[in-house]
């Protein structure tokens, strides 16, 4: 029998930041935007971990700070600066594209799981 | 968790109980100062940053200590990779206050300490390092900001310390007894002292044994009984005392720096971490000077990154933003910014690991960064006063500009670019205006040139490890002459034969 609580944490996407010192790109509302989306479609959404089966690394920059830190090869989407997979695109489709690596890394079986995004990023800013 | 929000510091920092003179009258209360609380809100940034999410990266890591995720300015670098990060998080905190955020003497020393009291007791088989890792826990439980008070105020510079007229021109032990030592003397410079809770006191030079009462590390509450601090001036400083929030160009973020008097001190044994090793007085402070000379390629590289924002809107609200020689001046403010951050990265990525465990920069790159400071930002700052033009030192005061009667004046032929309100224009020009003239000049302009060692001293660390000697060699090898040696076996040979 499936454990519900094990069904959401298969289903859970983390978004890491880089820290953030010379940012190419707005982190922060690109952050909102896949946050927003993800948890939409079913997906427990938090910040700056690892172990979870999918992350979106968040870099400011090309320099790609945030897979420096990453623990082993996974198949995370990487974002670096106005790059996606180090393939150069218009910041405009950064969303888009990270969203779409988290639904074909979990496939189209998305149904049963309530939105919810955990430590989003105000609440972990607030409670500190 | 042992990291203090932005509110618990500035909590914390009203349980203290500091002594402060400021033009001439005893301070209150420090805390809410008109003039002084603009710094303890720079310093109050490094405590919110670590709290966000989006520069946690940066602003955290993981005490080696205890495995618990710390402020990153209460760290011992364990790699490169944290000199890195070191260097990164200046930058932001420069690009977040556009002022001097003070907190990274005190990392500085500490890292400085770290490897220093290992390396002494190793020599001379004394306990500083159990003292000072006591002392690091602590700092990191708690959170604490610390000053590192290095520079004494020296009096003829011609005199060796013990030589002085005045012996407490450089702060000395004057008084040793079986619980702790008596110290006086004063600190000049000293950075955010007033936003500390614990100062490190450290030598300010190398020391010979004759001055070894001069040869005392040790650290002390900010608040301790017998320090008390005169606060230094700023240019444009009681534009703070004006009320409105133009004219000051930063009105939330500032720096400051007082000078730190030590009125017969007593601190405990389990404060000190050096007292008479004379011979390990250079190392700490050449150490010392490495960390915070590669501190101002992230922390001057963040400001300049404001500056340079602010040259471009002035461009912009002037309508200037097209010409070409304004477009190449921008270039050549980024390529100066940007040539000085390259320093503290690249002295941090050539760092090492000291026998403590401890990463340290490589020294000549990092005396080669600071050298580079004590000039780009005075160039990067000539070239924001070219493009923001003469109004920013002459235009009128906010109090105009609110004045029923002059108000419509000041707005209209202030106006540049007729779709930009002149209020902005204004705010422009007085923010280039503070960075390159105003109180925040102190930290982008004259702290270029002085913190951290005056340029000279740099250069005669670049003198000490440029390695001449190799590079003769390598010149001789391409030119073809005869290698030291070989000259020397031929000379021998010529003489035999003879």
């Amino acid at each position: 029998m499936t454990n519900p609580a094990s069904a959401r944490s298969d289903r859970s996407v983390a978004i890491n930041f880089c820290g953030g010192c010379n940012p190419a790109i707005d982190r922060k509302a690109l952050a909102r935007a896949i946050e927003s989306e993800l948890a939409a479609r079913g997906f427990a959404v938090t910040y700056n971990r690892w172990n979870v089966p999918f992350a979106v690394l968040l870099s400011g920059c090309t320099a790609d700070c945030v897979s420096r830190c990453r623990p082993s090869e996974r198949a995370d989407a990487v974002i670096a600066g106005k790059t996606f997979g180090a393939v150069s695109v218009g910041e405009s489709e950064l969303a888009d594209l990270a969203i779409d690596a988290a639904v074909k890394r979990f496939g189209a079986d998305l149904d049963s799981v309530a939105p919810t995004a955990v430590n989003g990023l105000e609440g972990r800013r607030s409670g500190g | 968790m042992p990291m203090m929000t932005a509110d618990q510091y500035e909590a914390s920092l009203r349980r203290m109980k500091f002594k402060v003179y400021l033009q001439g009258e005893l301070v209150a209360n420090p805390v809410d100062h008109p003039i002084i609380r603009p710094s303890m809100n720079s310093v109050k940034a490094t405590y919110a940053l670590a709290q966000d999410p989006q520069h946690e990266d940066l602003m955290t890591a993981t005490s080696h200590l205890t495995g618990k995720k710390i402020n990153r300015f209460c760290h011992i670098h364990q790699s490169v990779e944290d000199l890195v990060k070191k260097v990164k998080m200046q930058r932001l905190m420069g690009r977040t206050t556009a002022s001097c955020f003070q907190r990274c003497v005190g990392l500085d020393a500490i890292n400085a300490l770290d490897s220093t009291t290992f390396e002494m007791d190793a020599a001379l088989g004394s306990k500083y390092r159990e003292r000072f890792l006591k002392f690091l826990l602590a700092a990191q439980e708690g959170d604490w900001t610390i000053d590192g008070a290095m520079t004494d105020v020296k009096g003829d510079r011609g005199l060796a310390p013990s030589k002085q007229a005045d012996p407490d021109m450089f702060l000395r032990v004057v008084e040793r007894r079986d619980d702790g030592i008596v110290v006086r003397g004063a600190k000049a410079h000293q950075t955010g002292c007033i936003n500390s809770h614990w100062i490190v006191v450290m030598p300010t030079q190398a020391m010979g044994p004759e001055d070894a009462d001069y040869a005392v590390c040790f650290a002390t509450p900010a608040d301790a009984e017998g320090v008390f601090y005169i606060y230094g001036r700023q240019s444009c400083d009681t534009r703070k005392l004006e009320g409105g929030d133009i004219d000051v160009g930063n009105k939330r973020f500032g720096g400051h720096e007082a000078l730190m008097v030590f009125d017969n001190v007593f601190v405990p044994w389990d404060n000190v971490f050096m007292c008479g090793e004379h011979q390990f007085a250079g190392m700490l402070v050449e150490r010392f000077a490495g960390y915070h000379r590669q501190s101002y390629g992230g922390c001057k590289v963040g400001v300049g990154d404001v500056l340079i924002g602010a040259a471009a809107l002035a461009a912009d609200y002037n309508g200037a933003a097209k010409a070409s020689h304004v477009k190449d001046k921008l270039i050549e403010m980024t390529h100066l910014n940007e040539t000085l951050y390259a320093c503290g990265i690249s002295c941090s990525c050539e760092g090492r690991k000291t026998a403590s465990g401890g990463y340290l920069i490589d020294l000549l790159l990092a005396n080669v960064c600071k050298q580079n400071v004590t000039r780009m930002p005075y160039e990067i700052a000539r070239l924001a006063e070219d493009i923001a033009g003469g109004l920013m030192v002459t235009m009128p005061s906010e109090k105009d500009l609110r004045n029923p009667e002059v108000g419509k004046v000041v707005d209209k032929y202030l106006r540049g670019v007729a779709s930009v309100p002149t209020e902005h224009r204004m705010r422009v020009m007085r923010l280039i205006e503070n960075i390159t003239l105003g109180t925040a000049a102190v930290g982008y302009r004259t702290e270029s040139m002085h913190g951290a060692g005056s340029p000279q001293a740099q250069r005669i660390m670049i003198a000490r490890q440029g390695n001449l000697a190799e590079k003769k060699e390598l010149a001789k090898a391409i030119a073809g002459i005869p290698a030291a040696e070989k000259l020397a076996a031929g000379a021998k040979e010529t003489a035999r034969a003879k």
